[in-house]
């Protein structure tokens, strides 16, 4: 119900996860057109409001560090989408990462709620292609919710506003 | 006696309420996602973005409820296709009719659906769609580019329809056809669709149980290299 209220207000909450140094940050400083060349790991939350389309993005983008996740579940409750980050360019932790992110669609808070997985870093050469990544996660498996899986670079602006699109268009559906 | 007759009642229901699942695949920019939109009463608009994953959407038709699975048709998505095909009782196949340059291509993608194997035996729908457009190719046109008559084994039909706009009956009246073909061989497809579908799923768990495995094993192995 709260979910619909928000809806009808423009607004939406969506919550940013993803291991650190995914580069959750920087995408929503790039979105917000700030200065991307000091960011430091978030130790705690940051809050960023984004209008997309004429539509409010409440967005929470949350620290990645293995120390932090546990806190993540503090977030789950009325979230309308969530955005998966991921660091394309980072192989080794692929697996890693994909485990994190089955285990946050098995929580009955996020039940049902649509999934952004943003393939970023794509500029670097060593990027994994996002369909590959995709295939990697096993999102495919997934039948309970949307998801969409979008190539972004955070550093040069690539993908992210067509990311961004997608989102809008499910939690205004 | 009441119990009886309540279970009476739920029988005749389940025998009147059928569920099923169909998948909606075809090249990218042919018009699913527009399609789906309209066959589920939630008009996505002009400004639609190009399926790169997974979305469902519910029809109800006559005594069916139907999960239609949206996927993306771009070619590097295309590979997630097969990972549905097992739990669908059904296909709808769309092509931009209009975009007679991709034909070929239309041809060969739908082909290589239909040699999967839980495709077999199957219903098939194929939308010719944007039929708004000048120059749109017919259904009989249509077939005959794609094949259609040299696959054995399958039951097909095309309909002509355009997805973006005002709601095409079109549409309903193809679903109808395809659900009409599921329903008239409705036992055996659910069984088979039932074992295929678990079968499935049961790999697919393993799979993820394997990663978790391996997930844990890698980051032991980091935390071993940073102690040296
Ligand atoms: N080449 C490249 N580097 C990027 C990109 N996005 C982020 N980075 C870099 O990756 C590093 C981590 O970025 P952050 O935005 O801090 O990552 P985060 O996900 O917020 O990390 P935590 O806050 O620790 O969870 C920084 O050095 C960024 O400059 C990208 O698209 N391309
Ligand atoms: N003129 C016309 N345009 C249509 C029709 N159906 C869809 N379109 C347009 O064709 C484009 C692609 O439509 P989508 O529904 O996104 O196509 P899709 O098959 O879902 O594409 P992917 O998600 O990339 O696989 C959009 O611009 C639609 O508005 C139609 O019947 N007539
Ligand atoms: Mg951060
Ligand atoms: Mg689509």
């Amino acid at each position: 119900l709260l979910r619909r209220l928000r809806k009808n207000e423009g607004e939406a909450r969506i919550l940013v996860l993803g291991l650190d140094n995914a580069g959750k940050t920087t995408i929503l400083k790039k979105l917000s057109e700030e200065d991307i060349t000091t960011i430091t790991p978030t130790q705690g939350f940051n809050i960023k409001s984004l209008v997309h389309d004429g539509f409010k993005l409440n967005v929470w983008d949350i620290g990645g560090q293995r120390s932090i996740r546990p806190y993540w579940r503090n977030y789950f409750g009325q979230t309308d989408a969530l955005v998966y980050v991921i660091d394309s360019a980072d192989r080794k932790r692929l697996e890693e990462s994909g485990d994190e992110l089955v285990q946050l669609l098995e929580e009955d808070k996020m039940n049902g709620v649509p999934l952004l997985v943003l393939a970023n870093k794509q500029d670097l050469i060593n990027a994994t292609p996002a369909t590959e990544i995709a295939e990697n996660l096993n999102l495919y498996t997934i039948r309970d919710r949307p998801w969409q899986i979008q190539p972004c670079s955070a550093k040069n602006g690539d993908g992210l506003e067509d990311g961004m699109g997608w989102l809008v268009k499910q939690v205004n559906g | 006696m009441f119990t009886l007759a309540r279970n009476l009642v739920n029988y005749l229901r389940e025998k009147s309420e059928k569920r099923c699942r169909l998948i909606c695949v075809g090249l990218d920019g042919a018009g699913k996602t527009t399609l789906v939109g309209a066959a589920s009463n939630e008009p996505v608009g002009d400004t639609v973005a190009p399926t790169m994953g997974f979305q469902k959407a519910s029809v109800t038709t006559g005594r069916f409820h139907v999960d239609v699975y949206d996927l993306g048709g771009g070619k590097r998505i295309r590979g997630i296709w097969k990972e549905y095909t097992a739990e669908v009782h059904g296909t709808v196949f769309v092509v931009d009719a209009a975009n007679k340059d991709r034909f070929d291509e239309a041809r060969e993608v739908l082909h290589a659906t239909l040699k999967d194997d839980y495709m077999s035996g199957k219903p098939l729908l194929i939308f010719a769609n944007k039929q708004d457009l000048e120059g749109a190719a017919s259904s009989a046109a249509l077939a005959e580019a794609l094949k259609l008559p040299s696959v054995a084994d399958v039951r097909f039909h095309v309909v002509e329809c355009s997805a973006k706009g005002a709601t095409d009956p079109n549409i309903a009246q193809g679903l109808k056809w395809l659900l009409g073909a599921v329903e008239s061989d409705f036992r055996k497809l659910n069984k088979r669709v039932e074992v295929e579908g678990a079968a499935m799923r049961e790999r697919q768990e393993r799979e993820k149980e394997e990663r978790r495995k391996r997930a844990a094993a890698a980051r032991e192995e980091r935390r071993r290299q940073r102690e040296r």
